[in-house]
Order: structure tokens, then sequence, then C-alpha cells
């Protein structure tokens, strides 16, 4: 930066002590000192590396796509929570509807192909009887597509 | 008007389940809200004392930034004037002299005369000028110190609310161009302002028209630099937020379809899901932003307002001199003033920049 600076002074220096000695033509001379003027403002544009820039933009990206895949799968995280409190909460409901109580529902979830999760399997607790199970298993299976080899009772 | 829609928002949004409170407990998290709010710039929590991300209302914080503001004024007013009537005094005493010298002589006043006044006016502007362009680059590295907590955080909840590609965009042509302007302004601009005061105030002691021209180039050179890498800046921004916008769009529609093909309960379950999410994000998205714009504005208030005053007052100096006779010494108060509105520009810039991220990444609409 202080070359710099140095170079654009030394070079208006130059120009007018040129000018100041210059008896004819001194238009050619203000060009040519206005060139060389010119030219050491913009050395430093000369001097960019644009390889180092370049580096620093993929730099740049990648920390981009770290950020959203972070908060991509932080999101995925949250839905999976709302997904096995929601499904729980609606088997809870269809089993009260049966008339069963005192029945505990744990939901594990699963990611889908394009990341989403979905209620993959379940495990019921609770004093039920053989007909109870299938009554509730099927309604499990036929809403929440939980298949019957997915559903845990106890 | 705005609180109660915001009220109305969070209320629907815990209506569903209980656990949309914690939803946005874990988004905060994940956003990292906590580091923002740490991050928070001293002079925009003197201002506007500890705002909730979730509901910062951009109304009462502008009105908090005006009025301390305001409070301020006539103080920097007194500063302003009383450094410009030192240089009206100068003027005044060397047009003086100039008068006395050319009605008792009959001679013109010698050049020693108009170079006095030019470092007299210089000594007295330039410790000024100094303090002000250390005022504007420590402006600036508190925005890009803040802006490091900002812009993640800002990116983090527009892609939760569902525009990825578009904040990923957004994100970098902000930092790539905030990290670009604080090089450009370190190692270019600055100097330029200060080689430009000093072009000039050796044009006004010689006065052979050369230094002017410099000083002229230089100027330009500062202000084309300044206006290239805002209109770069907001040129990337569009075009990017544009094609990331689409692509978004294609993405979220995709999913709708995905979502309708599957059985029809745990379709509305999930879709819950990602409402709630996408919902709670989008409402820490705006808070964000808010957030965001009222601190940008409450760290350069103080600055704008002293760079402010003390342009408006060199100019108005500058008007008084060339009224009172100062020919050289008008064009180098008037120069004086210029540095100062060049350094007003260069902060201005990187605010703009700050508040123009924040309302591109306010106004990607998903939910």
């Amino acid at each position: 930066m202080r070359q710099w600076i140095i170079g654009i002074f030394a070079a208006a220096l130059l120009s007018a002590a040129a000018l100041a000695v210059t008896p004819k033509n001194k238009k050619a001379v203000a060009m040519a000192g206005g060139l060389i003027m010119i030219l050491a403002a913009v050395k430093p544009l000369a001097e960019l590396k644009h390889q180092d820039m370049a580096v620093q933009i993929a730099k740049y990206q990648i920390k981009a796509d770290e950020l959203r895949s972070g908060v991509d799968v932080a999101s995925s995280e949250i839905m999976a929570l709302i997904i096995q409190e929601k499904t729980a909460a609606y088997i809870l409901d269809k089993a009260a509807e049966l008339g069963l109580e005192a029945v505990e529902v744990e939901v594990d979830t699963k990611k889908a192909s394009n990341g989403w999760p979905y209620p993959e399997s379940v495990r019921i607790t609770g004093r039920l009887s053989e007909s109870d199970i299938q009554r509730l298993g099927r309604i499990i299976s036929e809403d929440l597509a939980i298949a019957p080899d997915r559903q845990e009772w106890s | 008007m705005k609180k109660l829609m915001m009220i109305f928002a969070l209320a629907v949004l815990f209506a569903g389940h209980g656990f949309a409170a914690n939803v946005t407990d874990m988004q905060q998290e994940t956003f990292g809200i906590g580091q923002l709010e740490d991050a928070m710039p001293e002079e925009a929590r003197d201002i506007l004392g500890n705002i909730d991300i979730a509901s910062a209302d951009f109304g009462e914080g502008l009105q908090s930034i005006l009025s301390s503001t305001a409070d301020e004024f006539a103080g920097v007013l007194g500063q302003a004037l009383k450094k410009t009537g030192t240089i009206l005094a100068i003027v005044m005493l060397g047009s003086l002299v100039g008068t006395v010298r050319e009605t008792e002589l009959g001679s013109f006043p010698p050049v020693y005369m108009t170079l006095a006044s030019t470092l007299a006016i210089t000594a007295v502007s330039v410790g000024s000028v100094n303090s002000f362009v250390g005022l504007g680059t420590e402006t600036i590295e508190k925005m890009m110190v803040f802006s490091k907590s900002l812009l993640p955080a800002m990116a983090a909840a527009v892609t939760a609310s569902g525009r990825g590609l578009g904040a990923s965009s957004m994100y970098m042509a902000a930092v790539l161009f905030c990290d670009l302007f604080i090089t450009v302004t370190d190692r270019v601009i600055t100097p330029l302002v200060y080689m430009f005061i000093a072009a000039t105030a050796a044009e006004s002691a010689v006065g052979n028209g050369m230094a002017g021209r410099i000083a002229a180039l230089f100027k330009w050179a500062a202000v084309t630099l300044l206006k290239t890498v805002l209109l770069c800046f907001t040129a990337y921004l569009s075009i990017s937020s544009i094609v990331g916008g689409s692509a978004d769009a294609v993405a979220i529609k995709a999913a709708k379809v995905t979502l309708s093909s599957v059985v029809p309960v745990v379709g509305s379950i999930i879709s819950d899901a990602s409402e709630t999410v996408l919902l709670s994000a989008s409402i820490l998205k705006n808070g964000i932003g808010v957030f965001g714009m009222l601190c940008v504005l409450a760290v350069c208030a103080m600055p704008f307002l002293n760079l402010g005053v003390h342009y408006l007052a060199y100019k108005v100096c500058g008007a008084f001199s060339a009224a009172i006779g100062g020919g050289t010494e008008t064009k180098l108060i008037d120069a004086i003033g210029s540095a100062l509105g060049i350094i007003l520009a260069m902060t201005a810039v990187c605010a703009l920049m700050l508040l123009v991220s924040c309302v591109a990444a306010m106004k990607a609409v998903s939910v």
C-alpha cells in the first residue's frame, strides 16, 4: 500500500517536473505524465492473484453448503420429533376411541429418499387383549401405513 | 399492529401442539441466535437495550435510534461550528491582511500569505479528517464483526424456511462482497481520501492546476469504486436470488406433490410438521432481519450524524469563505467537506449492503 501511494506521488512529481522544464510540446508531456500516473494507479490491479480469488470464492461456497446441510439436518430432526409426537397422539386418540386406557406409545421415524422423515415403526405398551391388538393394529396399518411387522406390542 | 400479527402467528403456531414452543427454541439454537445476541454491538445495545429477536419491533427500535440521535445533535453541531468557525476565522484573517496590504501598499498579497492560510486550514482540518476516517473505518469494522454472526444466522433461518438455494446464494453474495468491501476500503479508498486531501492542499498552496487535476482523479476513483462495489453487489444478489428462488420454488412444488401421494393421515402429519418448522423459521427469519437492520442502523447512527453534520458545516463554511473572498482556501475547505462526504458514503455503502441483505432475506417467502 505504502509503495502504491509513493508510486503515484512519484509519478505525479515526475510529471510536474517534466512539465516545468519542457519549453515546447507541453501537451505531449502532460499526456505522457497522465499515462504514467494511470499506470501507477492501476498497478495493484495487475498484481491481483485471480487463483487466490477463485479459492476464496470456493471456500465461501463450501461454507454456504455446510451451513445449508447443517440446517437441513436440524430441520429434519425437528420434523422427526414432531411426527413422532403427533403420530403417538393419533394412536392414543384411536386407542381411547376403542376404549383402551393406560396405553403407552413410542414412534420411530425414518428418512425417506427425499430426506423427509416418516413414521416407520411403533412400540405399544399396555394391558391389551389379542382382539384389541388386532383392532388397533389394523387402524395403525391403514391410517399410518405402519405394517404389522413394524408394530411391537408388549 | 405488527405485534398483534406476530402474537396471532405465534398463537396459531402453538395452538396445534405444545411442541411448537420447543421448535422455536431448537431452531434458535440451530440458527445461532444466542451468538447473534451476544454479538450485538455495544452502541446498538446502548440505544436499543436487550431486544428479543423473536419479537423485535422495527418501528419501536427506529424510534429509539432517532430519539438517541436527536439528543446528540446539539453537541455534534456545536463541535462542527467550532471547527468551521476556526477555519472561517483563518480565511477572514488572511483576507483582511491581503486587503490591508492591497490598500496600503497597492500590491497583491504574496504567495506566502496563501501558503500560510492553506497550511493553517490543513493543520486545523487534518486532525478531524483523520479522526473521521478512523470513525468511518471503525464503524465499518464493527458492522463487519456483527455481520459474521448476522449473515450465517439469517442464511440458516432462510434455509429452514424453505429457501435453501436462495439462502446459499444470498449468504455467498453478502460474505463475498463484505470481505471485498473491507479490503477495498482499507487498501484503496481510505488512502485515496488522504491522497485527495494532500493533492488539494498542494493545489491550494501552489495553484498550478496539476495537483488539482490529480485530486479530482483521486476523488473520482474513490467515488466510482464505491458505486461499482454497491452496483455489483446489488446485481449479484438480484440475479442469484432469482436463480435460487426459482430452484427453491421447484423443490417446494415437488415436495407438495410427494406429500399429496402419501397416505392421507401420514401426509397430514408430515405436512403439519413441515408447516410448523417452516412457520417458526419464517417468524425467526423476520425477527433476525429486523434485529440485524436495527443493529446496523444503531451502529451507524452516531457516525452518520457526526459525518453528516461536519460535511454540511464544511460545505456551508466553503460558501461563506467564498463570500469573504478566500479563493484557494475555499477550494481546500470544499475538498475537506468532500473527503468527509466520501467517508460518509463509504460507511453508508457498508450499511446499505447489510440492510439490503436483511431485506432480501426477509423477502424470501416460502410458507
